[in-house]
């Protein structure tokens, strides 16, 4: 379902900064949506404050551009998937925090792998600018994840078995 | 002065999601209020209507007027509403177990009537709110559950898309939970298009039925324009393995009820009734 990104229609560090915002916006979201999910539907709390800090980052990420002023056109320079929204798919309700970190270290390496595409791709010396400060940038929030993440506690090798799983067998 | 638009958060209510961590229907009400938003929507001049399931939670999660009605029946439901109050956007939501079997009358009757209206039934195979038994659209020979008959259930799955092209559904699309955008524009085009409108959206239970995950490498755009010929929807569809997302039929009937909306005062209808 993926679609090819579309840089050229990115035309000014205005629409590239909105594009950012709304990208963090969007990943606050999300992450703020697998933080209320993990607490109310799994009760696994440790995982769901991990999710909210990370929507705390991200909405600390977005606060970092300016809000655009008036209303935005259909901004979707990378196709269908948004490199910085977590995949809901990826989730399991048994994982951990090392897991959401992991997980969110992966969306900063895609995204770190756009603004690398967009550096390289763009003809307009200012968004080809601002891309490069957007890969640092990226490069950063990489590292901080990556810091994040080995902090927490290494889940067991036997972390996704469930005594009791949803799906249950006949047999058990 | 400017009149007041609305945001797609603007469209989500203060009630949080009970849904599994990883469930496609966060995607979908983010595909809703998103198509709301792009609509120009106003929250208290749109409706959504539901039956009972997983993904007929959709009312309490939305800020819009709404109803949380019985099992099957929220297209009886949401026809009414609309009837009775056309300058309503009405959209119904619900899942593939109320839509097509507990409710699968009302669907085939909801086609043919043809009100203006969305119906949107989020499909994973399978009823998740009581833990796993197969639903319509379950394939043949799934039995990965206790709940499942040995070998499945050996009945041929129901075919949405098609059976409401053949009931007369005016407008017929396929979505992805796993692409929130695009979906979003498929409901809009659904609701902006007169008549009703049925959207399926495949959108994994990935606790009952955890391939389901795979969907985002099998689903794909559909690789062709919409058709307005019924006849060339029914060979498509046909031929549909249930992975092809985007608008696959845009008919032309004129809706239900353009000549059928009461229009005598409240009185007046007393008035017959008096004895």
């Amino acid at each position: 379902m993926s679609g090819s990104p579309d840089f050229k229609a990115i035309t000014s560090t205005a629409e590239l900064f909105a594009i950012v915002r709304l990208m963090e916006e969007s990943s606050a979201e999300r992450y703020r949506e697998l933080a209320e999910a993990f607490e109310i539907s799994c009760n696994n709390l440790e995982t769901a404050e991990a999710f909210r800090a990370l929507a705390e980052g991200e909405d600390r990420h977005a606060a970092e551009f300016p809000a655009p002023v008036g209303p935005l056109g259909a901004l979707k320079p990378w196709g269908e998937e948004d490199p910085e929204i977590a995949d809901p798919g990826a989730v399991h309700y048994l994982m951990y925090p090392w897991h959401a970190y992991d997980l969110a270290l992966r969306h900063e390496q895609e995204t770190l792998a756009i603004f690398t595409a967009l550096a390289d791709a763009t003809t307009i010396p200012e968004v080809k600018a601002e891309a490069l400060r957007l890969v640092e940038r990226e490069k950063g929030h990489m590292d901080r994840m990556r810091e994040l993440r080995d902090i927490q506690p290494i889940p067991p090798d036997d972390w996704d078995e469930d005594d009791d799983p949803p799906n249950w067998e006949a047999s058990d | 002065m400017n009149a007041v638009t609305y945001a797609a958060k603007d469209f989500k209510s203060d009630v949080k999601p009970v849904w599994c961590p990883g469930c496609g229907d966060y995607a979908v009400l983010s595909s809703i209020t998103k198509a709301f938003a792009d609509l120009g929507l106003k929250p208290h001049e749109t409706s959504v209507v539901s039956g009972i399931g997983c993904s007929s939670r959709i009312p309490a999660y939305t800020n819009t007027y709404g109803f949380h009605s019985i099992h099957g029946r929220a297209l009886a439901v949401g026809q009414g509403l609309k009837l009775a109050r056309p300058d309503l956007t009405v959209l119904v939501a619900g899942g593939d177990g109320d839509g097509f079997s507990i409710g699968g009358n009302h669907f085939l009757h909801a086609c043919r009537r043809n009100v203006d209206l969305t119906y949107i039934v989020m499909d994973n195979r399978v009823y998740g709110m009581t833990k796993g038994q197969p639903s319509p659209t379950t394939e043949s020979d799934w039995d990965a559950s206790a709940m499942a008959p040995p070998g499945g259930t050996g009945m041929t799955p129901f075919h949405p898309l098609a059976i409401a092209l053949a009931a007369g559904a005016n407008f017929i699309a396929r979505g992805f939970s796993g692409d929130p955008n695009g979906t979003a524009e498929i409901i809009a085009e659904a609701i902006r298009h007169p008549g009703f409108s049925f959207v399926a959206i495949m959108s994994p239970c990935i606790t009952f039925r955890e391939e389901q995950r795979e969907w985002k490498e099998t689903m794909r755009k559909v690789g062709m324009e919409p058709t307005t010929d019924s006849a060339q929807a029914a060979r498509r569809l046909m031929t549909d393995d249930g992975y092809n997302c985007g608008v696959l039929y845009r008919g032309n009937r004129v809706s239900y009820g353009k000549d059928k909306i009461a229009s005598a005062a409240v009185s007046d209808l007393d008035a017959e009734f008096t004895l």
